[in-house]
């Protein structure tokens, strides 16, 4: 049976047209099939969550601003990130020694001690190197250069091992950000506050807030924080963010 | 490549999703008031949805389905909020606001009229306007008789306009 979906002698529709939208509400939102199994984050925090927690900060906190009116900014600032050769961020973050040999030195925990550090983001041809150096008693960096995972503390190797490295370029276009925030169930979100841009993302357990200065065009910080104990915890902190310093030892 | 069942129904999804996009977001917009919670309640949705895996093979009325979650969801979000009642009147209404000029000033007029009926009719009106469903549709999101969803949207709409002529607005 066919039903009948108008209604019957109901002519006044002065009441219908003051309800319907003139200036309709609409929405950038995009609605993409997921590509199964395909997630770069994974794959990047396989390979050192703090590393990558620091390298998606940045990357998404510039990449989601593309989706805001401030146009001009976002251009600004991805321009910036992708011509650059490198990228020094200072960071402090909630750390835990892991308690793998193999792994990571640290793993970013809530209930860690503050540690400050530095991450240098290298591009050198189709490759991103990645090195922390972290500020403990035995001046530890890791570095990753696209095959392998080395170690040192007090300036002498103590571990390497084969490892990828991390590939940023999902993150390269909006579209595949976009596709990412929807395959690791991230929401983008987006304010302005005076000079500032802040972009805020919420996942399941961390979220990551991004600054922008509008004026400069560029990223000014990020933080992360999650949900812990039924209190809200910045579990790292991206302090500065240099582009094109000169690359260090 | 072949598709998996599950691989096939989640393509179903974001298609759905993306060609009611507009219509999802604007009954969100006008049930939540706020356009950037819309935003973040009909993301939310599709992430749950698409995470359902094998249970979404299941349903055979998706749009349906879609569109009772999203309901679902408002009223999850607005039960979150500590205050949503709007505290504006159809007393206070002139015939200027009934001519809105920008977005802002018709955004809040729809919120007044809206808030001025009881929830079940201004559901229906919403999901009818915004949600550009029909009436069979409609019934079937609210589990009522096709008749209770026409007979609430007309109720609605002549609570507003009895209202605004009792005030000489229209």
């Amino acid at each position: 049976m066919k039903s009948n979906n108008n209604l019957d002698n109901f002519s006044d529709n002065r009441i219908e047209n003051l309800l319907t939208p003139r200036f309709v509400p609409t929405t950038s939102l995009e609605f993409k099939v997921p590509a199964p199994r395909r997630r770069p984050l994974r794959q990047a925090v396989r390979i050192s969550s703090i590393a990558a927690v620091v390298a998606v900060a940045v990357v998404i906190g510039i990449s989601s601003v593309q989706t805001s009116a401030a146009y001009e900014v976002v251009e600004r600032a991805m321009t910036q990130l992708f011509e650059s050769d490198n990228c020094l961020v200072q960071f402090t973050a909630n750390v835990a020694e892991s308690k793998h040999t193999q792994d990571e030195l640290y793993n970013i925990d809530f209930e860690g001690t503050p540690m400050q550090g530095t991450v240098e983001i290298r591009k050198e041809d189709s490759k991103v190197k990645m090195a922390i150096k972290w500020q403990d008693k035995a001046r530890s960096m890791e570095l990753y250069d696209g095959e392998s995972y080395r170690r040192y503390q007090n300036g002498q190797l103590v571990l390497e091992r084969p490892d990828r490295g991390i590939d940023l370029t999902p993150f390269a276009t909006i579209d595949k950000l976009r596709e990412y925030a929807l395959l690791t169930g991230i929401l983008l979100k987006f304010r302005e506050e005076g000079d500032m841009i802040v972009v805020s993302t919420r996942g399941d357990k961390v979220g990551i807030a991004a600054r922008f200065s509008k004026s400069e065009g560029r990223l000014l910080g990020a933080e992360c924080s999650g949900l812990y104990d039924g209190q809200q915890v910045t579990v790292l902190t991206i302090n500065q963010i240099d582009f094109d310093v000169p690359p260090t030892e | 490549m072949k598709l998996t069942t599950e691989n096939k129904q989640l393509t179903r999804l974001a298609e759905l999703m993306q060609s009611e996009r507009d219509h999802l977001f604007q009954y969100a917009c006008y049930r939540l008031g706020s356009a950037t919670e819309a935003d973040d309640v009909v993301q939310d949705l599709y992430l749950r949805l698409s995470k359902q895996g094998t249970r979404l093979t299941e349903i055979e009325d998706l749009k349906g389905y879609v569109y009772r979650s999203l309901t679902n969801s408002c009223t999850s979000a607005l039960r979150s909020r500590r205050q949503f009642a709007s505290t504006e009147t159809l007393d206070t209404l002139s015939s200027d606001d009934l001519a809105p000029k920008d977005f802002e000033q018709e955004f809040r007029l729809i919120q007044r009229l809206m808030a001025f009926l009881p929830d079940e009719q201004s559901e229906v009106i919403r999901l009818r306007i915004y949600g550009g469903l029909q009436f069979d549709e409609i019934a079937s999101i609210c589990n009522i008789p096709l008749t209770t969803a026409k007979s609430r949207f007309r109720y609605g709409i002549d609570k507003l306009r009895e209202a605004l002529e009792k005030r000489g607005l229209i």
